[in-house]
């Protein structure tokens, strides 16, 4: 084996291990999409009273192997081009929808499920609404999670009849 | 127990019968008698220029071990090894610019990613 082909060798051996190590992505990515219920829905926000009231929102992250939140206090963006802002901000909050959010886990089993919190300014939580779980894929983005935040309330109302209680 | 440490003392020190009936004394072939005109044993060559050959070793193929590309595939294999072990756990989760539209800038959270 002369040298040069040594250090072929050697090289080939260098790049072998550059790709292998750069092909293996250890993170799972979730794209959160928060909306809220089109208007025409039973549980639509109300524009004119809830919307004023939003002060701001976050997202909590849950495992399938915990009860508790592994992550809490992620904030939204809003979904427009530009710098990132948050959507959550009062009358200007958009509508009906209101953010996106990229989330990553090292994770390697399991699943994740999010939850959207809006809050007023007294810090009580006015707006909710949660994923359904997604499993974990290491190295793989996913399919954007569609995330409906409905508004909070009594369990029946006669304007808004079917409004969960929030959490 | 008594009993069978006795046995083994006994055992142990006993000598056996043939090695008693053999002459015991020794006679050094070294030395020399005045009435001896043989050179004794073991100094016969003594004087005599010794033929120290000291064989060195040879090989059909010289081992790998001294060879620098050997070397070179250790080290390299051994920081492999290494890079690999702590590159899952420094490794960033990959940016997000923008989602399928492409224009919007995205906040990026979770495991890989700065707070």
């Amino acid at each position: 084996m002369t040298g040069l082909s040594r250090m072929t060798c050697l090289v080939g051996l260098a790049t072998a291990l550059v790709l292998s190590t750069s092909a293996c992505d250890p993170y799972t990515y979730y794209n959160i999409d928060v909306t809220f219920p089109p208007s025409g829905d039973a549980n639509a926000v109300n524009i004119g009273k809830t919307l004023p009231q939003v002060y701001s929102c976050d997202v909590a992250v849950y495992a399938s192997d915990r009860s508790d939140p592994v992550e809490t206090g992620i904030p939204l963006n809003e979904r427009t081009a530009g710098p990132k802002v948050s959507p959550c901000r009062g009358a200007q909050t958009p509508y009906p929808d209101l953010g996106i959010l990229d989330y990553s886990t090292a994770r390697s089993s399991g699943s994740l499920s999010f939850r959207v919190n809006v809050y007023d300014s007294s810090n009580a939580v006015i707006i909710q609404g949660f994923t359904t779980p997604a499993a974990v894929s290491p190295g793989n983005v996913l399919p954007t999670l569609e995330l409906v935040a409905y508004p909070c309330g009594p369990a029946t109302t006669t304007e808004q009849p079917n409004q969960q209680t929030c959490k | 127990m008594c009993l069978g440490v006795v046995s083994v003392l006994a055992l142990t020190t006993a000598v056996p019968s043939w090695a008693q009936e053999q002459s015991s004394e020794y006679v050094d072939p070294t030395i020399v008698n005045e009435t001896t005109e043989e050179t004794p044993e073991g100094v016969k060559n003594l004087g005599a220029e010794q033929a120290v050959t000291k064989q060195k070793r040879e090989y059909d193929t010289p081992p790998v071990y001294t060879k620098w590309w050997f070397w070179a595939t250790a080290v390299a294999a051994t920081a492999a090894v290494v890079f690999l072990a702590i590159t899952p756990l420094t490794r960033s989760a990959r940016g997000c610019t923008a989602t399928g539209n492409g224009q919007i800038p995205l906040n990026c959270f979770g495991d890989g990613r700065g707070k």
